[in-house]
């Protein structure tokens, strides 16, 4: 197994007024507060990194978000797109395409088809269901959203593997009388399909399908449990699954320790942009009616609920560490928080690496994602070779 | 009539008397308590509960109102040997016109309290308040009147963890068939000439869900002769739970005046 290591940024938008003056940075933050100017300015620093960790070794992971600052990838396959042509060797991983809000699947597959053949085959596919608050900028029914999901994800398949003609397709959400994409991808039968999954049900249905699984910012004892649920779910055929196991987390290398924590304590201002309103956050039917129950007194006046990670923004950077969440420090020191973390999970094959959080300077972050690539990066693939 | 319905509505039954039928709002049958008390000294008031809302879950094949409107029409069938009056609240209410465009002999009158589902803007604006971008305390602000009633946010504080797990599955219901088209099917306006059935549309001059005040007006025009309004003074949109004593006398009064017709 070739260990690899993804570099990743949200492509933030950061020069925000105080937390007090808006209520929720997801969704409804008014657009006067974004300045075009710094907006071009951020993106190329971001297509820059992009490009360093393609030059230091690195993979490239891109997501997608909407109706927020967080992350101004908004159109991850035209980022996908634009990384196609402007990095040599990288795989791409776009992880995800939110399909089941996109009500194009057949679309989907044609942009990842062209991405493929634009890179040479370097495209890997990520298809995730959604965070619940963006449902209500998709306008995306949140009661049918898995159930559309998995139809989406059939679809498009169905698209990269058909190649004698038109196919017709009948579904529950969606009808189509001719699908035939040109191009069809470069890989065969597909490119790699990767799924993000933070809850055991979740984890389950990806090894079902037989997909890869991502797990984000979970910790290590969420993480192993996670990555144990697929190895015992998935029907591998006595393969080893450990490289279809991949695990997001924040990760700091200074040339010293010192240097690794303070940049870690810059990644570390995203988890606390977590200000959303509290309708966004739970809309009904995404997540089971008695899970939301236990929480309902609280949320009807409004208290009490929070995005996942806000809770981790006042970690010290030690207990982050501890937790697994952040690999932070010198190379050496990176190296072996990340052997320590491989063993307590019981092995996994890709560290998505978020190198760049929020408002870190782009010197900061090159540097960081340098020493990433060129010296914490091979050590782990020789580390994990076997 | 045949099991179609039997296996999915759940019916209960309240007080003695001629039969209504009470076809519940977006909570279910939660905080219509008073409303349907008060009824049932005059009635027997059979309350169907659409899957979603009862222990039967939804089902895919219905994806509108429009489509539940047939396993209604089944039990108005199969329940009841001549027509009978049909109240409906707010979501039932629409519920309440789907069935009657499409039957008019199963529903002998109508008294429509709130009622939501027709779509009248004409300037690309949303008919109702979106609940699903406001706050908490916005939902309440757009449901219940400003005179300090007791909102659902308030009286789900009271209620057993059997009853929040209820009204989380009304939630989940409410946003299947109401999340787009938004509380509202599309062409249920240039329907309504069709109902033609002795109608009245009860509500609060404060309902404040609604974003055309003359809404209700506006149903009763399209509804046609039949029909008249009838307002509550200061009511919300949850009128039935603010006044539930005001709500069933109008109702009252409306279905005496048309029996001695």
């Amino acid at each position: 197994m070739t260990f690899r290591v993804w570099f990743f940024t949200e492509m933030p938008y950061p020069h925000l007024p105080p937390e007090s003056e808006y209520e929720s940075v997801r969704v409804s933050l008014p657009n006067r507060y974004y300045d075009p100017k710094l907006g071009q300015s951020d993106y190329n620093d971001y297509f820059e990194l992009y490009k360093l960790a393609d030059a230091v070794g690195l993979d490239l992971m891109l997501n997608e978000h909407h109706s927020t600052p967080t992350c101004m990838d908004v159109a991850a396959p035209i980022s996908l797109g634009i990384l196609a042509r402007e990095t040599k060797h990288a795989r791409l991983l776009l992880l995800g395409n939110p399909v089941g809000n996109r009500r194009e699947p057949v679309r989907v597959a044609e942009e990842m088809a062209m991405c493929d053949v634009l890179s040479g085959g370097r495209v890997e596919v990520g298809l995730v269901r959604s965070v619940p608050y963006e449902v209500t900028p998709q306008n995306s029914n949140p009661v049918t959203l898995r159930a559309r999901f998995w139809e989406a994800v059939d679809l498009i398949q169905h698209a990269w593997t058909s190649h004698d003609g038109p196919f017709a397709w009948q579904g529950e959400f969606f009808e189509h009388r001719h699908i035939n994409i040109w191009p069809r991808p470069m890989q065969t039968p597909h490119p790699p399909i990767w799924i993000a999954s933070q809850s055991p049900s979740g984890a389950r249905e990806v090894a079902e399908h037989g997909f890869k699984l991502a797990c984000i910012l979970n910790g290590t004892q969420r993480a192993k449990e996670l990555f144990e649920i697929y190895r015992s779910t998935i029907d591998a055929g006595g393969r080893d699954v450990t490289s279809d196991l991949g695990y997001t987390a924040l990760v700091a290398v200074g040339e010293t320790d010192r240097e690794g924590h303070d940049a870690g304590v810059l990644l570390r201002e995203m988890l606390g942009v977590s200000k959303i309103g509290p309708q966004f956050l739970d809309p009904p039917g995404y997540a089971d009616a008695r899970q939301r129950a236990v929480a309902f007194p609280g949320r009807l006046k409004g208290e009490g609920l929070s995005r996942s990670v806000a809770h981790m923004a006042t970690m010290s950077i030690d207990e982050l560490i501890d937790r697994g969440i952040m690999f932070a420090g010198s190379p050496q020191t990176v190296v072996d928080q990340l052997q320590r973390f491989y063993k307590q999970v019981g092995g996994f094959g890709h560290l998505v690496a978020e190198s760049h959080a929020w408002a870190m300077p782009f010197d900061i972050a090159a540097s960081s994602l340098r020493l990433l690539g060129e010296q914490v990066a091979p050590r782990l693939a020789d580390s994990f070779a076997e | 009539m045949s099991d179609s319905w039997t296996n999915r509505l759940a019916v209960t039954r309240h007080g003695d008397g001629d039969a209504v039928v009470f076809l519940h709002g977006e909570d279910g049958l939660l905080f219509s308590e008073d409303l349907i008390s008060r009824l049932a000294e005059h009635f027997t008031v059979h309350c169907p509960i659409a899957p979603g809302w009862s222990d039967h879950d939804l089902d895919s094949q219905q994806k509108s109102i429009g489509d539940l409107s047939y396993l209604y029409l089944d039990m108005l069938e199969g329940s009841f040997n001549s027509p009978v009056p049909v109240i409906g609240v707010s979501l039932g209410a629409w519920l309440a016109l789907e069935i009657c465009v499409k039957r008019r002999d199963v529903a002998s009158r109508l008294g429509l309290v709130s009622p939501v589902g027709v779509g009248t803007s004409t300037d690309r604006s949303l008919d109702f308040v979106d609940i699903y971008a406001v706050s908490p305390a916005g939902v309440d602000q757009a449901l219940y009147s400003a005179h300090g009633s007791r909102t659902r946010s308030d009286r789900a504080q009271d209620l057993d963890q059997d009853d929040l797990v209820r009204l989380a599955r009304a939630e989940q219901s409410v946003a299947y068939y109401c999340w787009e088209p938004y509380f509202h099917n599309p062409q249920l306006a240039g329907l309504l000439h069709r109902v033609q059935l002795p109608t009245c549309v009860i509500y609060g001059t404060a309902d404040r869900f609604v974003s055309d005040p003359s809404y209700h007006h506006k149903i009763g025009a399209l509804l046609g002769e039949n029909a008249q309004t009838c307002a509550i003074d200061g009511g919300g949109h949850r009128v039935f739970e603010e006044s539930p004593e005001q709500v069933a006398n109008a109702l009252l009064q409306f279905f005496t005046l048309d029996a001695s017709a």
